[in-house]
């Protein structure tokens, strides 16, 4: 009986379910920025299985070749082909970037909840903490570990994760504490559950969105940073190909064979580009604060 | 310029606003003549705030609007005797021919002071700017910006045209804009629920003035607002609008007290909270005919004709459970007396205070009082209202009850246990015993969460299938489809979504439910439901009810106590009757004075 009066009341009269007014923005800069990237991952899982030539392999006659059927590019200076280079060094930026990305969040994001959940005092002297590690750079860090623990792949993705950890725990902490001041945080709370559910249940679906953008940018970052690192020589080591090297082996040559630096320097900024555009436009799309709702 | 009141000045005709093949507006057409104030009305979704914007061609981009809206200016932006009168087609105007007219023939008042003044501009300059816009050559302006805050009864306008909005109240704010709006005299003046977001006591008093400047400067009013009671304040003829449509228009006075559209007599009633005449309980979009169309039929014959209305209890109002409260009210000297005190309450108050703000490292800091020593009690079983503007410390109260937030002094005792300072793992009984309902069905369910797992919430450590058997227990409870579990808040309305927040807070099945402004946010039919829906779940769930609102009405209607608060403290006390038709504090009479009457001698 009490079925029946309630089910006709609420089916009387209320207008149909109000539909999502979110404006679908950013989707120019999404497409061009996932067809980047999109590039970039193809090249690094050809490279898994096959390249034009061994990119390791030097061959002295074949020097500064220009491009031709058999080196579609040229070669660089030891003669190796740099198609193969090319290709095969796109896993290095990728593994670096999806590194950093990762080290980043497991540190950046748990700081940046404990820090806005936790009383404001707490709270405050978790931030000042984040704020000293954010004004020390990412580079001088790397280069600090590269010196003390030898250059690797391993020491960039820690020295630019530990480098990207405080801007998220920015970006999260600030997300958590919108979250937080909403009704439903507060009924939550009410409902006699604890902070642990508090943040995996209501606050880490809702800063989802930022969070997603933070990592694209990161992902960004990364890859040139790594660049940078390759070419100062305190990324990764040699024979495994790396875009950063490449441009500091073709520096010697750049008046005669521009070529070598071009190809690695366009293969760089594609990445590079196609990542922040990529999260340029995500952030168009999921950042509430440019979300159009009436 | 002609005074003829036969002239006509704004002709809407054939008015369509889609968005994609959606058509929000549906080809409505009405006129409005010269020195008319209409009230435009409709609840959400009516379409009333888009023919407004059409009229004004502020349409979000994405809306288009066709048919015809045509404003006879008696001249342009140049007033002189010679001045033809002018035919402009709003819709198809470009943006030159717009921006003469708007501002100065034709201007607008926002619902929001808050945003809709520049916060990095000062109010005098603000206001300069709109009189510069269309008189270029004016000199010093500063007496007319101070003659116009003066119009608008702003305390000291020399100092006012220097402060900041930030600096000022909401109602202050909105004085500022309609003195803006009539800075240049327009010919019509659009208001879009002007006086909304104001509390009742400031609105009432924005209503007066806004009547007292479109009469002294002849023109006319278009008023677009949901509630009934305002526009009765301030308009002679109404317009209806529901879903796109005019359902019915005409003189105020018949629309109101006869009116002809099944519609419009069921908002009437909605809105004055009217009751059946049988069962006691508030009408609704399909009850209010039925009531009005039997009211003579014996009350046993129109129970099986009100289908949507449940055998409800007997009498027709919940009777208290103990003898009547006292009535009391806060002395002019001395201490504060213990409101509503009785024996083993379910809630007992104690010289309740909470400040917030600190004195700061270097003196600087500021310390508000936001509750100022509250005591009362609430018995068991008893509905129990707390009523005040914003500001007065009813939310901070609130937070106090539930444990949200910790008082600076005083006690809270629930069911005799007090609540401040311990720690949460103490309190797993407390949150099962009390539970919150809140005001903004939008910010109080996670859009990232299922409703089965919004409603089943406060269930701890509950297996899946209790959890499950639980929910559709209270889906059904609260009227909503079983196959609601699995959907998401956003594709529900605002009173679906308060129908799973009220059920979220029943899962638990509390003794004690504190409803914050629950109904504050809804359309008037949708209220009378939700308000019908908590009456029948308080009965059946023998609740304890803490309502907390700024709504004297809806208190009236759904507590037998009522107290009411201002500037952090109880001023009055007493059954809610009592309180409503003698009140005893002064502050407590202004109140219910200011409340918006749709028809004289409605509660």
């Amino acid at each position: 009986m009490t079925t029946d009066r309630a089910q006709t009341t609420a089916a009387q009269s209320e207008p149909p379910a109000a539909r999502s007014s979110r404006r679908r923005g950013g989707t120019p800069l999404i497409i061009t920025g996932s067809a980047l990237v999109a590039v970039v991952l193809l090249m690094a899982a050809v490279s898994l299985v096959w390249t034009p030539q061994d990119p390791t392999a030097t061959d002295a006659v074949n020097r500064l070749a220009s491009p031709s059927a058999e080196h579609w590019l040229g070669t660089d200076g030891l003669g190796r082909d740099i198609a193969s280079m090319l290709l095969a060094g796109s896993r290095v930026p990728l593994m670096v970037g999806l590194g950093t990305v990762t080290v980043g969040f497991l540190i950046g994001v748990p700081i940046g909840i404990t820090a806005a959940m936790t009383d404001r005092g707490a709270g405050m002297w978790i931030m000042r903490g984040n704020d000293i590690l954010q004004a020390f750079p990412a580079l001088l860090l790397a280069i600090v570990l590269a010196a003390v623990f030898s250059p690797s792949t391993l020491t960039a993705i820690i020295a630019l994760g530990l480098g990207l950890a405080p801007g998220v725990a920015r970006v999260a902490r600030s997300g958590t504490l919108q979250v937080l001041s909403r009704e439903y945080s507060l009924a939550a709370r009410a409902a006699g559950r604890g902070p642990l559910y508090l943040a995996v249940r209501h606050v880490l679906p809702n800063i989802r969105g930022i969070l997603i953008v933070q990592a694209s940018v990161g992902f960004a970052i990364a890859i040139l940073a790594e660049a940078a690192l390759s070419y100062l020589g305190l990324g990764t080591p040699p024979p495994a190909a790396s875009w950063g090297r490449m441009l500091q082996d073709g520096q010697s040559v750049l008046q005669i064979a521009p070529l070598t630096v071009l190809w690695p320097g366009a293969a760089v900024a594609t990445a590079v580009l196609g990542f922040n555009l990529l999260g340029d436009g995500l952030r168009d799309r999921f950042d509430p604060r440019m979300e159009v709702s009436r | 310029m002609s005074t003829d009141p036969a002239e006509r000045l704004l002709s809407v005709e054939n008015l369509t606003v889609s968005a994609g093949s959606d058509q929000l507006v549906q080809g409505i057409s009405f006129d409005l003549f010269r020195g008319e104030r209409v009230g435009l009305i409709g609840e959400s979704g009516s379409g009333k705030s888009l023919t407004c914007l059409s009229v004004i061609g502020l349409l979000d981009e994405g809306l288009h609007a066709e048919g015809s809206i045509t404003f006879h200016t008696s001249g342009a932006a140049e007033p002189g005797p010679e001045t033809e009168p002018q035919h402009v087609d709003l819709l198809n105007a470009d943006e030159n021919q717009l921006s003469a007219i708007r501002g100065n023939r034709l201007s607008m008042v926002f619902q929001e002071p808050m945003t809709a003044l520049n916060p990095l501009m000062k109010v005098g300059d603000q206001l300069a700017e709109v009189i510069r816009l269309h008189h270029p050559k004016t000199k010093d302006l500063r007496p007319r910006v101070a003659e116009l805050l003066a119009s608008v009864q702003i305390p000291d306008p020399q100092r006012t045209a220097t402060v900041y909005p930030h600096q000022m109240s909401g109602g202050q704010r909105q004085r500022v804009m309609l003195a803006m709006a009539m800075a240049n005299g327009p010919e019509l003046l659009l208001a879009d629920e002007p006086t909304t977001a104001l509390d009742v006591t400031v609105q009432k008093r924005v209503l007066n003035l806004m009547a007292q400047q479109v009469e002294s400067v002849g023109s006319s009013l278009l008023f677009i607002t949901h509630d009934l009671g305002v526009v009765s304040e301030v308009c002679d003829r109404v317009i209806i609008m529901r879903h796109g449509r005019i359902v019915e228009s005409g003189p105020i006075d018949r629309v109101f007290t006869a009116p002809e559209h099944p519609y419009t007599r069921s908002l009437l009633a909605a809105s004055d909270l009217e009751t059946h005449p049988a069962t006691g309980r508030l009408l609704t979009l399909e009850t209010a005919d039925d009531a009005h169309a039997a009211s003579d039929t014996p009350p046993d014959t129109l129970e099986s004709r009100a289908e949507s209305v449940s055998p409800a209890p007997a009498s027709p109002a919940h009777e208290p459970p103990q003898a009547a409260a006292e009535h009391l009210t806060l002395p002019a000297e001395g201490g504060t007396p213990v409101f509503n005190a009785v024996h083993s309450p379910a809630l007992r108050v104690r010289d309740l205070t909470r400040t917030y703000g600190k004195p700061g490292l270097f003196g600087r800091g500021m310390v508000v009082p936001a509750l100022r020593g509250v005591s009362f009690d609430v018995a068991v079983g008893q509905r129990f209202g707390i009523v005040g503007e914003s500001g007065c410390g009813k939310s901070t109260l609130l937070r106090l009850l539930t444990k949200l937030d910790e008082p600076t002094s005083g006690q809270v005792e629930v069911n005799g246990e007090p609540i401040p300072g311990r720690p949460e793992r103490q309190l797993r009984w407390l949150r099962e015993a009390m539970q919150i309902v809140f005001q903004d069905p939008m910010g109080s369910l996670d859009p990232r969460m299922s409703v089965t797992d919004i409603i089943a919430e406060p269930l701890h450590g509950a297996s899946r299938s209790q959890r499950g058997a639980r929910v559709n227990e209270l889906l059904d409870q609260v009227g909503l489809p079983r196959s609601s579990a699995e959907k998401y808040p956003h594709e529900f309305s605002g009173g679906q979504r308060q129908r799973i927040a009220i059920a979220r807070a029943l899962v638990t099945r509390p003794k004690i439910l504190v409803a914050d402004e629950a109904v504050s946010a809804l359309d008037v039919s949708v209220r009378a439901q939700v308000l019908n829906l908590l009456d029948d779940l308080v009965e059946e769930y023998n609740l304890t009810l803490v309502f907390v609102s700024h709504d004297l009405n809806v208190v009236h209607h759904s507590c037998d106590v009522v107290a009411v608060m201002s500037a952090g403290r109880i001023v009055e006390c007493g059954p809610a009757e009592t309180v409503m038709r003698t009140p005893a504090h002064p502050y407590t009479a202004e109140l219910v004075a200011a409340i918006p009457r749709v028809r004289e001698g409605a509660p």
